[in-house]
């Protein structure tokens, strides 16, 4: 029994480590490459806090609602009106105007398409409403 | 000028390569570690358009609403009614990461709202539908 090798491990270990490193260099390269960042933008839908809910607020919330064929109306009814998704802005600012603290519901049919809903959740948030909002969905009265 | 390599050694080479192999475990580990492992719902939306959109940074839960409203979570369709059990199944996978609403344009909001509130039901920080990125 002749022993090439040497028993104590000095810097030059006898074993070969070329393989283990390979396998190791793979296992790295596939995570770094599997890494995907998986992008997504958005709009961020949770609201503040469910006790601004509570309706002893002294703010008269705006009110938007959407209807099962996607038409907008902006006030409660009887004396709501019919807009258009580019004139929600425009309208929530000018309610904003005369109450800034206001919270802004939308209230949606839920056989309102996800499009509109969704496009006038962005023009509402456009006008930075200090109250919030808030996005549900309802069956309306009236449709 | 004595030379104690011998030209063409091949398999064993007198530099030491332990440090290195420090660093690239480390490495590998650290991508183990934080490699968390997003299950996407693998159907093509049609996001909407909006102004007002952001990146959403700590992406864990994706689900899908298509044109059809069908939901859709890691490839399979999901029935309304077990809608919270995957969700809850999914957080305790990633407790910690935001929920991202994939919903096409044409699908009824209620059933996104239905997605969001049931996802905000089951915990999730922070719940965000997903729309175009130009």
């Amino acid at each position: 029994m002749s022993r090439r090798r040497r028993s104590a491990g000095g810097d030059e270990s006898p074993i070969d480590l070329t393989p283990m490193l390979d396998i190791v260099f793979i296992m790295l390269i596939f995570f770094i490459v599997t890494a995907t960042f998986v992008r997504e933008v958005g709009i961020d839908v949770d609201g503040p806090a469910p006790d601004s809910s509570d309706t002893v607020s002294a703010d008269k919330p705006i009110l938007l609602r959407v209807d099962g064929q996607d038409r907008i109306y902006v006030g409660v009814a009887p004396d709501d009106r019919l807009i258009t998704v580019s004139a929600v802005r425009a309208n929530v600012e000018r309610l904003l105007g005369e109450n800034p603290k206001s919270p802004v519901i939308i209230q949606s049919d839920p056989r309102a398409s996800t499009g509109i809903a969704v496009r006038v959740l962005d023009q509402v948030k456009a006008a930075k409403p200090r109250g919030g909002v808030t996005f549900l969905a309802a069956r309306g009265a009236a449709s | 000028m004595r030379r104690r390599k011998t030209a063409g050694d091949a398999s064993e080479s007198p530099i030491d390569l332990t440090p290195m192999l420090d660093i690239v475990f480390i490495m590998l580990i650290f991508f183990i570690v934080t490699a968390t492992f997003i299950r996407e719902p693998g159907i093509k939306v049609t996001r909407p358009e909006t102004e007002t959109q952001q990146p959403v940074k700590n992406i864990a839960i994706l689900v899908a609403v298509d044109a059809e409203s069908r939901i859709f979570i890691d490839g399979d369709e999901v029935d309304p009614r077990s809608l919270r059990a995957s969700i809850d199944r999914l957080r305790t996978e990633n407790p910690k990461g935001d929920v991202v609403i994939q919903a096409d344009e044409a699908a009824d909001v209620g059933v996104t709202i239905q997605v969001m509130e049931t996802a905000k039901a089951a915990g999730a920080p922070s719940v965000h539908i997903a729309t175009q990125d130009d």
